[in-house]
């Protein structure tokens, strides 16, 4: 059967995810990846869609937006309440708590996206930074939240297959979207809003639509942090942890989701491994950020995706030809 | 009918009255030019049009219907369609994605039907790059397809600009200054697009323009405004010779 060259590039990206799960689980299976690195493991993935989430926010749609943390919180809080209150048994009620996690975080996108969007800028940043605020401390002075103990006796469900899966899933649902005319609609307004809306775009229709999606996964990755923490509280969800993502997210490039997963996995693995320094973790991501800004503002790939790049090198290396920069905009994958 | 009819536009900016009492007529396929010294008002016209500003007073009316209080990206829809004085590209994605991005009303898939990848998107994405690429090969940068935009030279950055606001499909095109910091040669070949433009796409043009020759060779009629009043009205001769336009221009007597 003779594929075309998209469907070609379709399938060679299945067989790699699939391959890359293979690996991995049998990995973890035969114990070559031990218990404490199975955890990482899970937070590198939980990561990548939190990263990967922010980005559509901020590299793509350009808003510059400072209360992810926000909607992580409100979707652990949901999916935890969800497992704990519902009466279902616990794999059934799993997967239910961590899309209505998603879902009740996407309300909460288009509950602040509405006031917040109107302003650009700076005024964003300091609003979705508000509301990230007001969002934790209202959990914390809540009775049914847990109040200032938050909740405990999570049921431990997240594992291997269902993180990867999420992960998987994010990253792709984000590629279609932005090779797609309404991902173009997204990053129009981040290259020139007044233009935008001159072209035909309802600019305000798309950055809410950026917004709640990005409110969406993040809440899914609450949910998965809640069922493989045990226990939550509102406080680990602050400004910090909304500052924390968006270094990610700088790192790895804004407007590069293949950045986003490269980023995300040094930024969980270099903890680990300078886990003797830890007290010196926020010392050096931010002297990491200085440096990075100084020489390379762009982020580690910019606004390229990692395929094209290596496609570029090998193109070049082959033929002496040179890439003209293009962007990740053409559908095919 | 007409195809556009202003009246009694005017707009204040705090206790500045920026333009008073403008009537503008434009019919189907008509290269209409408004001009006017510097600061007269033209681009206001313009941003009124277009809404980025809402009139103070008077009507606008496109094919009879009324655009006051509509959003800018309704009125593309209706079919009025923009360029700007200091070039508003997409710098940082392709020439034929900036295209696209005019298209993005004229395609119709869901945002669903695009992540899932339904029959809907690949048919739609085609028939996109498809016009795209046509409009490109008139202007003669089909070459340039996949070059990002902000890297072309600046006269293919401004026909890139023009061939967007194309791509929107519009009945009646704004051009702001078009042949800004343009030579006499690169003048006259905007001066043959343009009328390309208008028999090719049956549409009317409405060009603000500092350039005489362009003005006087292109434009059928002349609006002229001067502290934001119509001064006088005509054809290109008519105003050449008109002493009220003259003193705007060379400074009262």
């Amino acid at each position: 059967m003779k594929l075309s060259k998209i469907q070609r590039s379709y399938l060679y990206n299945a067989l790699a995810v699939v391959g890359v799960f293979i690996v991995l689980y049998v990995l973890q299976l035969t114990g070559l990846i031990g218990r404490y690195y199975q955890g990482i493991l899970l937070t590198l993935l939980i990561n990548i869609v939190l990263t990967v989430s922010l980005n559509l926010a901020t590299g793509f749609l350009g808003q510059l937006t400072l209360g992810h943390a926000g909607f992580v919180s409100v979707g652990a809080y949901t999916a935890a309440l969800i497992s704990l209150r519902s009466g279902l048994p616990e794999a059934v009620a799993f997967p239910i708590a961590l899309v209505s996690g998603g879902v009740v975080a996407a309300v909460f996108g288009i509950m602040i996206g509405i006031p917040a969007l109107r302003l650009r800028g700076d005024y964003l940043a300091i609003i979705t930074l508000g509301f990230g605020e007001i969002i934790r401390v209202v959990i914390l002075n809540l009775k049914f939240t847990g109040g200032a103990s938050g909740l405990n006796g999570i049921p431990i469900m997240t594992n291997f297959p269902y993180a990867y899966s999420i992960a998987v899933l994010t990253i792709t649902v984000m590629f279609l979207l932005i090779r797609s005319r309404h991902g173009r609609a997204i990053i129009s307004i981040r290259e020139d809003e007044i233009a935008a809306e001159s072209s035909g775009i309802n600019t305000t229709y798309y950055k809410l639509l950026a917004f709640t999606i990005a409110a969406f996964f993040a809440g899914v990755a609450g949910g998965l942090q809640a069922h493989m923490l045990f226990v939550i509280d509102a406080n680990k969800f602050g400004f910090i942890y909304s500052v924390d993502i968006m270094v990610m997210v700088v790192l790895g490039g804004m407007g590069s989701i293949t950045g986003s997963i490269l980023a995300a996995s040094i930024l969980t693995i270099l903890p680990e491994l300078l886990r003797d320094l830890a007290q010196y973790r926020m010392l050096i991501y931010s002297i990491l950020l200085i440096v990075l800004m100084l020489y390379r503002p762009a982020g580690l790939l910019g606004r390229h995706e990692l395929s094209q790049k290596i496609l570029g090198q090998w193109a070049g290396r082959l033929g002496g030809k040179k890439r003209t920069p293009t962007t990740p905009d053409s559908p095919e994958a | 009918m007409a195809l556009l009819k202003v009246d009694n536009l005017g707009i204040t900016f705090g206790g500045l009255r920026a333009l008073d009492d403008v009537r503008i007529e434009i019919h189907p396929n008509e290269i209409i030019g408004l001009i006017g010294p510097n600061g007269a008002g033209k681009t206001t016209v313009f941003n009124l049009l277009t809404s980025v500003y809402a009139p103070s007073a008077g009507s606008i009316e496109l094919e009879g219907i009324s655009i006051v209080g509509k959003k800018s990206f309704e009125i593309i829809k209706h079919g009025i369609a923009r360029t700007f004085q200091n070039i508003r590209l997409f710098k940082d994605i392709s020439v034929i994605d900036n295209i696209r991005i005019g298209y993005h009303n004229n395609a119709n898939y869901s945002i669903l039907a695009g992540i899932l990848r339904l029959p809907s998107f690949w048919s739609e994405e085609k028939r996109m790059t498809e016009a795209a690429m046509q409009l490109l090969k008139m202007f003669n940068m089909e070459h340039l397809a996949e070059h990002r935009a902000g890297s072309l030279p600046y006269g293919q950055q401004r026909k890139l600009e023009i061939c967007r606001a194309l791509a929107t499909q519009p009945k009646l095109l704004l051009l702001d200054e078009p042949a800004a910091g343009m030579n006499p040669t690169e003048t006259r070949e905007l001066m043959e697009t343009i009328r390309f433009i208008r028999d090719h796409f049956q549409i009317s043009v409405l060009l603000i323009e500092h350039d005489m020759s362009l003005v006087m060779g292109l434009c059928e009629r002349l609006i002229v405004l001067d502290y934001g009043v119509i001064i006088a009205t005509g054809t290109p001769e008519e105003i050449k010779k008109n002493p009220k336009v003259i003193g705007a221009y060379l400074g009262g007597e």
